[in-house]
């Protein structure tokens, strides 16, 4: 039921996230966090059961800054994005059981910005735009009809303030608060809570 | 010639010393030479294939140098046998990688992980050292052309320009003397064959004793691309080497009457 | 000396289940034969009223033996004074009522608190190995436990037997370096951290209604005196509604010196006092 979006643009990659956390029919917290960056200029938004959501999150983060510390390159979000693939993948079959968690990985590298779409059960697609779970019902829509390729950073985030009106027009779970998260190259560029 | 310190690899000898090693190293100094230079706009690296028998059939494929990935090339010299072991290891670390990231292996991690394993046998348990050292080729988006040579102990570097096994000291000193910084292929490949024409002490090269292995990117599609170079490839540069070096020894001649 | 030999401890994955098991028949062992009692209900076919109130249900805590106890009402919040932690002790086994006396908050260690929901058994025990582990961090280190390390020991150790059937909904609270700190630990494996405008939990059947109480009545700004009047207040409140919630309401205050327990006293007084209160304002 989380809320996870993602917009490519000129130069960036943006997501947005909901902040809710739910266990049962209690709404326990309001400000959860459910992008990460995971590199320096890459981000990890995230839906899944807290759990699953925070471990697994720490474990690509904590991989990615291994590697960085290995090899002393910066991983293209191409390799970055396979990693994570492959790790879905390999868990899905593994005794631990699945990550619960899916995901959309975005980052800006030497190539410029990508976005990549992850579920937990290893499909990986590389995409323009993304949305996890029930919230691309209602505003994948609204991103096929309106994504133009190399938008300003205004016009990527108008595009998601357009699709949480959506969300809270027709989603039967409104959420209060969201979270945009801006990568560029010169790694997280913004970051702002929206109460529409 | 033996000591106390020498039999097992694992050992340091009172003076620090790790004679297995060093012996491996020595045994690689008998072997054919490889040399490789770093050009501008890609990397050459050269063998010398050593005469055994006229009887032995001539190998099919190249004895000395190996391709591990689209974008990496190697040369080995030291005990083939033991090459093989270390290139088939070389190739499925470049493909695991490949399998896991979907892009090749930036170089120095690829060399890295051989020489972890080299080093593994200068430190563990009762077997001997791997008697090869290499000469890697390659190229990375990170670092455009590179060349490398690693040796039995699990020490690595980048070089400009070097040369592995038999006269060595030789080779690396004419490198030294006439390598030029960002010089083309062609001339490198020029100063390949004068290096394995000293460490080879012959008079006339011959190609069928030679091997050359180019790594650059096309000029049309600006791919990379791996050549080994054909026999009649590799005539054709010694014939204009030689017709060179005639031309010069006619004008020293001149310029001396 | 067999004597010298130290106990199993829960330290350890392999050893958790044996050791819990251990224990308990260590503690039944010690105890002398004349006194081993056990209190049947009072009705006239026990077995028959036990199968039917503690069995397994149609899909809660389905295939286990018994029925966890479950109802309660427990929670904590931060404020300017420090933390406010504000339990009942009923415990419930399905509709029955196991005690009225329960401690649903464990002090782990005098900087260290930790609140009791679901299964209790699960709850005292692995609170209780959080506390050894924590004593452990110390005697390493020299230093106490930050709260966020040691609520993300329990969340560690709850995702490992994510799925294995334990139930257990905690807060772990205390002061560190870096102030009053407020931890969500689940079964699930889930751990929240209390900040932001509302930096509270309330956990349990009762929960519901807390939230109702704190959501609307809470501020930062309280004084310790108003604070504990709002941790007994939303307490009374779910006890009053939830039929699983009640007993004995227990208080604690947390500040920079440690925990004290600050106030203890039955729901059922409460409830002539804010019932009172409550008429009146009903009724201008």
């Amino acid at each position: 039921m989380d809320v996870v979006l993602g917009v490519t643009g000129k130069g960036y990659a943006m997501v947005l996230t909901d902040m809710t956390s739910n266990r049962s029919i209690f709404s326990l917290k309001h400000d959860e966090d459910k992008a990460a960056m995971v590199d320096e200029r890459k981000v990890l938004a995230c839906g899944g059961d807290q759990a699953s959501r925070s471990q697994f999150t720490e474990y690509v983060s904590k991989n990615f800054a291994l590697t960085a510390l290995r090899t002393g390159l910066e991983m293209s979000n191409h390799a970055a994005a396979h990693f994570v693939r492959n790790e879905l993948a390999r868990a899905i079959r593994a005794r631990g059981g699945p990550h619960q968690a899916n995901s959309i990985l975005a980052g800006v590298d030497h190539e410029g910005p990508a976005m990549y779409y992850l579920d937990y059960l290893g499909t990986m697609a590389k995409v323009d735009y993304a949305a996890q779970g029930y919230c691309g019902y209602f505003s994948l829509s609204l991103m096929d009809k309106n994504w133009k390729r190399n938008m300003t950073k205004e016009e990527g985030r108008d595009l998601l303030l357009m699709c949480i009106d959506q969300l809270r027009a027709r989603f039967i779970i409104n959420s209060t608060r969201y979270k945009l998260i801006v990568v560029d190259e010169t790694g997280k560029s913004a970051e702002e809570i929206i109460e529409p | 010639m033996g000591s106390r310190y020498d039999s097992r690899t694992t050992v340091f000898s009172p003076e620090g010393r790790l004679f297995q090693v060093e012996y491996a190293m020595q045994a690689i100094d008998n072997a054919g030479a490889c040399v490789g230079l770093l050009a501008g706009d890609g990397v050459v690296i050269a063998a010398e294939k050593k005469a055994t028998s006229k009887l032995l059939a001539p190998s099919k494929t190249s004895e000395k140098l190996y391709m591990i990935d689209d974008h990496v090339a190697c040369a080995v010299a030291g005990l083939t046998s033991d090459a093989n072991v270390l290139i088939s290891y070389l190739r499925r670390v470049a493909q695991n990688y490949k399998l896991q990231y979907q892009e090749p292996q930036p170089l120095e991690q690829l060399i890295m992980r051989v020489c972890d394993l080299k080093q593994g046998y200068t430190q563990f348990g009762g077997q001997r050292p791997f008697g090869v050292s290499f000469l890697y080729a390659g190229w990375d988006r990170h670092y455009g052309f590179q060349l490398y040579q690693s040796n039995p102990s699990g020490n690595y570097g980048g070089w400009k320009a070097t040369a592995i096994g038999a006269n060595n000291q030789a080779a690396t000193s004419l490198l030294k003397k006439e390598y030029k910084d960002d010089c083309s292929i062609e001339e490198a490949l020029e100063l390949a064959v004068k290096v394995l024409n000293k460490t080879m002490d012959s008079v006339t090269p011959s190609a069928d004793k030679m091997e050359f292995s180019v790594l650059r990117m096309d000029k049309d599609t600006g791919k990379l691309v791996q050549h080994v170079m054909h026999d009649d490839e590799v005539q054709e540069l010694l014939d204009k080497i030689i017709a060179e070096e005639k031309e010069a020894e006619a004008n020293a001649e001149a310029k001396a009457a | 000396m067999d004597l010298l030999q130290a106990p199993p401890r829960g330290l350890f994955r392999e050893s958790h289940g044996a050791s819990a098991t251990r224990m308990d028949m260590a503690s039944a062992a010690g105890m002398g034969h004349d006194q081993m009692k056990f209190e049947l209900p009072g009705v006239q076919h026990p077995a028959e009223f036990v199968s039917q109130n503690f069995s397994p249900g149609t899909y809660e805590d389905n295939g286990k033996r018994l029925k966890f106890s479950k109802g309660t009402t427990t929670l904590a919040f931060i404020f300017k004074g420090g933390v406010i932690v504000s339990v009942d002790s009923r415990a419930s086994q399905g509709s029955y009522i196991g005690s009225q006396t329960v401690k649903k908050v464990i002090e782990i260690n005098p900087y260290l608190l930790g609140t009791m929901a679901g299964g209790a058994a699960d709850c005292l025990f692995w609170e209780r190995n959080l506390g050894m582990q924590c004593r452990m961090f110390e005697l390493r280190n020299k230093e106490r436990i930050s709260v966020a390390a040691a609520s993300k020991l329990l969340a560690n150790t709850m995702n490992y037997y994510k799925g294995m059937g334990l139930s257990m909904g905690t807060m772990i609270t205390g002061w560190d370096k870096r102030g009053p700190q407020l931890f969500y630990v689940d079964n699930d494996g889930t751990r929240l951290k209390a900040d932001g405008d509302k930096p509270f939990f309330c956990v349990g059947s009762g929960g519901t209604y807390a939230y109702g109480v704190l959501d609307s009545s809470y501020s930062f700004d309280l004084s310790d005196e108003e604070a504990i009047e709002l941790g007994k207040r939303a307490i009374y409140h779910a006890t009053y509604r939830d039929a699983y919630s009640g007993g004995v309401n227990n208080v604690y205050l947390v500040k920079e010196t440690g925990w004290t327990h600050v106030f203890s006293g039955d729901t059922y007084h409460h409830h002539d006092k804010y019932s009172a209160e409550r008429e009146a304002a009903a009724n201008p």
